[in-house]
């Protein structure tokens, strides 16, 4: 990827540098300076239609307005003047309002910008004009959007000049729609609507309701917050290296300097303006493409490829964890993980196992094929990466996950078992996601009474716990420990994505009772399943839902063998500092805690007498929360849901007794 | 039919020279569409048979040529080479013409021009002031060969600046003299064709692709058939244009983007492309060079907005074609998002002959001195369609920088009936009214972009002291709102709100406020448009508020239409002096609104009266009088 | 039949959508507008979305979603025209025929239109019936127009 030449302009006297290609409208916004639009739409990009957008450039004496939505600053453009509030442009947007004010007199959105414009009553009237409150004002965005977003061609223009109309072909219900209702979402003025919802909703009204007021929050607000349908989930990387919470070197230290190179700031450059949402009508469209990107290593190397991702979790799991901090890399490694079929995570924190192996000399580069497995090395993770796809040298070994390595590497090479078991990064024969959880006993347990395994889509409580506080006792552990996952569980029952539930929230949502909860939305949430199914439901409804599958899932991981207090054991780096090392990098912290939780008075001794009183520690809280948490989901102290629960939920199965009966 | 080589194309063009020479002449009849719809064909056909029935076959041939150009006196008929024109013929006049002029011998005076000055006869077609002016390079081969045989133009030299190109010149040798020639793009824009070419071919070689090379034959502007009679005319000499023009920046494949609506041009292109193909002049490896070309044809749908370019290559997908923003250029981003060349029928009918006689002599024609920029003059000639409310319409081809008082008064033999010239508009719909006082104007791409017009692709309708410029701003604003794609905002809304201000005004309800506002709205819809044809929507309304604001202004605050056009304006009377009650008015009345017996006055209803004019129209005595 | 002639016409044009302008042509002259169930056809055929037809077919003046008459009358409204009198020649036919511009008369007879030049300024005002131009109009002697035949209009 070849780095785009500059090209240097001023907007309205700011002198700024653009990348060549931007348009006017991109390239003002970046100087924070608004321009009008009625047909402009970052999603679906920009069409040239409604002409509010116009701005004057001037370059040698010789001006000219042009529209700022697709005018693209070109090398030849260097030096040119932008006035985006000349008296000319102010004029034109003014009576070009003042033209659609006298066609659509009522729509909410003209008469809002006239009134901004100081457009009062136009100084004619228009033969056609149109009383409606929501008439269709021609901007095309919904016809580009189904044809561009959603790859369909239900609506259309229709007629010529001012007989131009959106329609579907002869007026008629297109019985290819799909209703996917994206078409309604971009409409500014709500003339289109959803007649016959092909998923047949119980209450179809609550449901447009609901939805309307959720997509215009996030359009509105994921700009303003985490902007995640520019940048995707790459602004957690700056944010969790704030908090010390990004894992770096095997989760051994939770920041780095070198992770401002891999975070928004690097992907916003590289990532492709288009539409990559899962889902064509997405309002979050968090996903991202890398285009034209060009891999250095491996069958496609030197070619042009299209790289989905990446995301926070391959940030972190293949680039600071394994000390890669070159985001090209990480999009090669993102690239071959999608080609070949392999989980960024599991192979990030499975590389990063075998490096730390690899240089505390727990293995020599005998067992790795003479690859230098440090820490940072690109070439070697690439490498191992493809023999894995190959199922060739230590490549193939390191694909057996953790577990595996460990029995291999103690069998084979001799390595410490213990060493192994405390750095090995994996529960349940899952490797773990990319948060370092050592400082929030609440989020080991979000991790360690996961039911498939460490995965922090059940429970994310790092924030709530190490850096606001907000559960100090056990008691509050374990609620948490137990509405989170059954909330985050009804998402997979739903098939719902849970971003727009909690990363995009309400503005006062700070002042509610409980702010991680985002109750506004879990009420939303309730709602469009009472829309949806006709099933009067409530938020605790929801909880309920999703108690009954959790408990079923607990009792097939039992039934597997795998559903006891034992099988929710994690490993000790998860926990506290493993080395010497990784102690004196939080020196202060641990002491303090030492001297105030624990009662010691650290003073005197060394750093491993240390480190040995606080693990002893912190082992001792991580039982005691699974006493807690076990008995806030109502399970015994092995772990296992009692009968008494089994019944309250109704899923007192014969099969079910048996199975308890047997353990 | 066989791929012919160079060598072939000389032989072919000696053959067909020896072949006239067999005949004593040529007759050349106008088979242009003005000279079709006055029964051309059915003269022709009745020439041959009378030339047939006399035993005259072997001494005579009858050619059926494309557009002569003076179309005002069809049909015409050319005895070549000695140079007879006879204007105006009937039926009857073949027999006189083969008995008398043919057989005795004597060129039949009746059927030769009258000077409107003089009255005399004038036998020889060069003599006649209307082609005297005139000066022929892209009509070359007008009335002179007939269109549907290619050895007929490869007879007048046609395709030997292919087989120079191809075979003595490198392309970047034919893009200089396209340069050096000077020539700016005869579809209205004006843009320097070398310029255009040269950056075509700089961003293909940047994309390393092989650009497209496109035609535009969409003429329509209305008032306008340049186009239209070149293709019916000479297809022969586009084709061979775009053939050069492909060597020089390496397209593949070509289109002519035609309007369906010119059904002869499109037939007589269809066969000439075709015959093209079978002597190998298209294909592949074209005269045994590596170059290999092929034209294929798109037919329009008929809409003005489809001439404007980003438009045309949009229909030609397929599509409804709607114009895009051009900040990214047609020889970037063109057809299928591919660098493409498109200049007009006329541009590319001159190739050939820069090519043949060189840039340098090009740039001598015409205006100003090309020979630094091409922006600083008009070089070569440029056909025009001049029509309107003057005595010698037709298609004339002049040097650019002639004056517009020497294109109307001398070739077009100015304005008839004693009337006086009003104005004359250029360009188009979206082109300007240039009024009388300054005809002296030279006619050029700047000068007419300076007055308020612009040159657009050739149409000059002149008009005389009769017609209201209000009337006539109405005219082309309702025309244009009627064939604005709709795509953005001031072109879809400001024209309408336009019109529906001229309809207030030419109906006596407009308001002093009125010609400010329209300047205002004007000003707007050119600034913000999406494309140029929306740029340009507003000068009709703009140069006639320029030039003709009494005019305006007794509509506003008088209440009266000047010319007497202006329905609501007007009113119909019948003078007692001229009115001899013959009744034929009455007859005439669609709506019994006249009343008076054979032989009395005649009188009008002006209830009754609609103002269609026809009482006006038949009158033989000039009794019915406009107030 | 009607399947078999649009067929017919796709294949003429190859199905191939950069030349579904020239298809809905050939459909206009052939039924004398665009039937629905034909414009269903050929995306069928062709894979050019409805949409894509249905917008062609309205944009273009050339193209009628209902039938058009057997003969069309053009009065042609190009600027030479205009300016030699085209509105009044208009205006008197549809006086006389009682259509308005685009409409049929119910024996699917004759279409009255007027039309952006026709391209023969010089015999301004034209009117067309069907292929044959009429040149130097007049509304006065047109009036006997409709009552002919067409074959009558012998330009040929």
């Amino acid at each position: 990827m070849g780095e785009s030449e500059m090209v240097k302009i001023t907007i309205d006297g700011q002198e700024t540098e653009v990348e060549d290609g931007t348009t006017i409208m991109k390239a003002a916004d970046k100087l924070d300076i608004e321009i009008p639009s009625l047909c402009y739409h970052p999603r679906i990009g920009a069409l040239g239609n409604c002409r509010l957008c116009v701005s004057e450039i001037t370059k040698e004496n010789k001006s000219k307005v042009v529209s700022s939505c697709n005018y693209p600053i070109r090398k030849k453009d260097e030096g040119l003047s932008v006035s985006t509030k000349s008296d000319t442009i102010i004029k034109t947007r003014k009576n070009v309002l003042e033209m659609m004010l006298s066609r659509w007199p009522n729509v909410p959105v003209i008469k809002y910008l006239a009134e901004e414009y100081g457009v009062q009553k136009p100084r004619y009237s228009h033969p056609l004009a149109d009383e409606s409150e929501n008439a269709c004002v021609l901007c095309g965005r919904c016809v580009n959007a189904c044809k561009n977003i959603m790859q369909q061609n239900i609506i259309d223009f229709s007629y010529q000049g001012y007989r131009r109309q959106v329609v579907m072909p002869f007026d008629e219900m297109n019985p290819d729609c799909l209703g996917c209702g994206t078409c309604t979402y971009v409409c500014p003025t709500g003339a289109i609507s959803l007649t016959d919802d092909p998923n047949n909703p119980a209450d179809s009204e609550l449901l447009k309701e609901v939805g309307l007021s959720h997509s215009l929050e996030i359009h509105t607000l994921d700009p303003k917050q985490n902007e995640m349908s520019t940048v995707g989930t790459t602004h957690l990387v700056p944010i969790m290296n704030e908090f010390d919470l990004l894992p770096v070197q095997n989760f051994r230290f939770g920041n780095h300097p070198g992770a401002d190179n891999i975070g928004s700031k690097a992907y916003r450059k590289r990532f492709d303006s288009g539409f990559d949402g899962c889902w064509a009508g997405c309002p979050v469209a968090c996903s991202h493409v890398v285009a034209n990107f060009q891999p250095r290593t491996g069958p496609f190397s030197g070619q042009k490829v299209y790289v989905d991702g990446p995301e926070y979790e391959t940030i972190a799991g293949c680039g600071s964890n394994l000390g890669i901090f070159n985001p090209d890399t990480i999009t090669e490694i993102n690239f071959y993980c999608d080609t070949y079929g392999i989980d960024t995570i599991s192979f990030g924190t499975a590389m990063a196992f075998a490096m730390e192996c690899y240089e505390m000399g727990q293995i020599d580069n005998k067992a790795t094929g003479g690859l230098e497995l440090r820490f940072g090395n690109e070439d070697a993770a690439l490498e191992i990466l493809h023999q894995m796809a190959k199922g060739e040298g230590f490549g193939k070994i390191v694909g057996q996950g953790i577990r595996n390595m460990k029995k291999l590497f103690v069998e084979k090479y001799d390595a410490d078992p213990n060493i192994l078991n405390d750095i090995g990064m994996e529960a349940k024969g899952l490797e773990y996601s990319e948060y370092v959880t050592k400082e929030s006993l609440a989020q080991q347990g979000g991790y360690g009474l996961a039911l498939k395994g460490p995965q922090h889509d059940e429970a994310w409580l790092i924030f709530l716990d190490m850096v606001h506080n907000l559960m100090p006792t056990f008691e509050q552990k374990a609620e948490a420990l137990h509405w989170f996952p059954m909330f985050r569980t009804w998402f997979g029952l739903c098939g719902l994505c849970k971003l727009p539930w909690n990363d995009i929230v309400p503005e006062d949502n700070k002042t509610t009772p409980e702010p991680a909860k985002v109750m506004k939305h879990v009420e939303w949430y309730s709602k469009y399943f009472t829309a949806v199914t006709g099933r009067k439901t409530a938020p605790e409804d929801i909880i309920t839902l999703s108690e009954r599958v959790y408990n079923f899932q607990r009792l097939f991981n039992l039934r597997m063998g795998f559903g006891k207090r034992e099988h929710d054991n994690v490993p000790y780096r998860s926990v506290g500092p493993v080395t010497v090392e990784e102690y004196e990098s939080r020196q202060d912290r641990y002491d303090k805690e030492l001297k105030e939780k624990v009662g010691i008075d650290p003073s005197g001794m060394s750093t491993k007498e240390k480190r040995d009183a606080l693990r002893k520690y912190r082992e001792a809280e991580y039982e005691k929360l699974k006493d807690a948490v076990y008995k806030r989901r109502g399970w015994n102290v092995q772990g296992m849901p009692t009968l008494e629960k089994i019944k309250e939920l109704g899923i007192d199965f014969q099969e079910v007794l048996e199975l308890l009966k047997k353990q | 039919m066989t791929k012919i080589t160079i060598t072939d194309l000389k032989q072919i063009s000696e053959r067909n020279k020896s072949t006239s020479e067999k005949f004593k002449a040529s007759l050349l009849v106008c088979a242009g569409t003005g000279c079709v719809a006055n029964k051309a064909f059915i003269i022709r056909d009745a020439l041959e048979k009378e030339l047939k029935e006399k035993n005259l076959e072997s001494d005579y041939r009858v050619i059926a040529t494309g557009c002569n150009g003076f179309c005002a006196q069809g049909p015409l008929m050319l005895v070549s080479p000695e140079g007879t024109l006879y204007l105006n013929l009937k039926l009857d006049d073949v027999s006189t013409i083969v008995d008398e002029h043919l057989i005795n011998g004597k060129p039949v005076q009746d059927l030769m021009y009258i000077s409107p000055v003089d009255e005399t006869r004038t036998p020889k077609m060069k003599d006649i002031q209307f082609f005297k002016q005139q000066q022929l390079i892209i009509l070359r081969n007008r009335g002179a060969i007939d269109p549907e045989q290619i050895d007929d133009y490869i007879g007048r030299g046609g395709y030997q600046a292919l087989a120079h190109a191809l075979s003595e010149m490198k392309p970047n040798e034919i893009l200089n003299e396209v340069k050096t020639s000077g020539i700016r793009g005869r579809g209205g824009g004006g843009f320097p064709t070398g310029i255009k070419w040269e950056s075509c071919i700089s961003s293909a070689k940047k994309t390393d692709v092989a650009p497209y090379l496109v035609c535009n034959a969409d003429e329509g502007d209305p008032g306008a058939f340049m186009d239209r009679s070149i293709i019916e005319a000479d297809p022969h000499s586009v084709i061979e244009g775009m053939a050069i023009g492909a060597y020089a920046i390496g397209a593949k494949e070509g289109f002519v983007y035609i309007r369906k609506e010119y059904p002869l041009a499109l037939e007589r292109l269809r066969k000439a492309i075709q015959q093209a193909r079978d002597y190998g002049l298209l294909g592949q490896k074209i005269f045994d060079t590596d170059f290999s070309f092929d034209i294929n044809i798109h037919q329009g749908a008929g809409a003005f907005v489809s001439g404007e370019s980003s438009a045309l290559m949009t229909a030609m997908e397929g599509k409804v074609g709607e114009p895009h923003s051009k900040y990214i250029h047609t020889v970037e981003s063109g057809y299928k998002g591919l660098p493409t060349v498109l200049n007009n029928v006329e541009t590319w009918a001159n190739i050939p002959v820069i090519i043949e006689k060189g840039g340098k002599w090009f740039s001598k024609i015409g205006s100003g001195d090309v020979s630094e920029s091409p922006w600083k003059g008009s070089s070569g000639t440029k056909v025009f369609s001049l029509v309107g409310d003057i005595a010698n319409t037709g298609l004339v081809e002049v040097p650019m920088g002639i004056t517009l008082e020497e294109i109307v008064n001398k070739i077009g033999g100015g304005v008839p009936e004693g009337r006086q010239c009003k104005a004359v508009q250029t360009g188009g719909p979206s082109g300007g009214c240039i009024p009388a006082d300054l005809l002296n104007l030279p006619v050029d791409f700047d000068t007419l972009t300076q007055a308020g017009s612009m040159m657009g692709s050739g149409g000059l309708i002149v008009m005389d002291d009769s017609r209201c410029m209000v009337d006539v701003a109405k005219y082309f604003i309702d025309f244009l709102v009627e064939e604005s794609c709709g795509k953005c905002t001031p072109c879809r809304e400001g024209l309408v709100i336009i019109k529906t201000i001229l309809a207030r005004v030419t109906n006596g309800l407009g308001e002093p406020s009125d010609l400010e506002m329209l300047s205002d709205i004007s000003e707007t819809i050119k600034n913000a448009s999406l494309c140029d044809l929306g740029g340009s929507a507003p000068n009709p309304a703009l140069s006639t508020l320029k030039y003709f604001k009494d005019e305006y202004k007794a509509h506003i605050i008088d209440k009266k239409c000047p010319a007497g056009v202006c329905k609501a304006l007007i009113q119909y009377t019948i003078s007692k002096e001229n009115c001899n009650g013959c009744g034929v008015c009455p007859k005439h009345c669609p709506e019994d609104a006249i009343s008076g017996e054979k032989k009395e006055l005649h009188t009008i209803d002006q209830s009754k009266c609609v103002k269609c004019g026809i009482c006006r129209e038949v009158c033989k005595f000039d009794a019915v009088e406009v107030e | 039949m009607k399947t078999d002639k649009v067929q017919s016409i796709i294949k003429k044009w190859n199905g191939d959508p950069n030349y579904a302008i020239e298809m809905l042509q050939d459909i206009q002259s052939e039924f004398r507008y665009i039937p629905k169930e034909v414009i269903e056809e050929i995306s069928e055929s062709t894979g050019i979305p409805r949409t894509q037809l249905y917008y062609l077919a309205t944009f273009y003046k050339a193209f009628s979603l209902k039938p058009r008459g057997e003969h069309e009358i053009q009065v042609c409204t190009g600027t030479t025209c205009y300016v030699k009198g085209a509105f009044r020649i208009l205006e008197s036919l549809q006086r006389k025929c009682g259509l308005s511009d685009g409409e049929t008369t119910d024996d699917l007879q004759y279409t009255l239109k007027y039309v952006r030049c026709l391209g023969c300024c010089s015999l301004a005002p034209v009117i067309s019936l069907d292929d044959a131009i009429i040149g130097k109009a007049k509304s006065s002697t047109i009036e006997g127009l409709l009552a002919r035949k067409v074959g009558e209009v012998d330009t040929k």
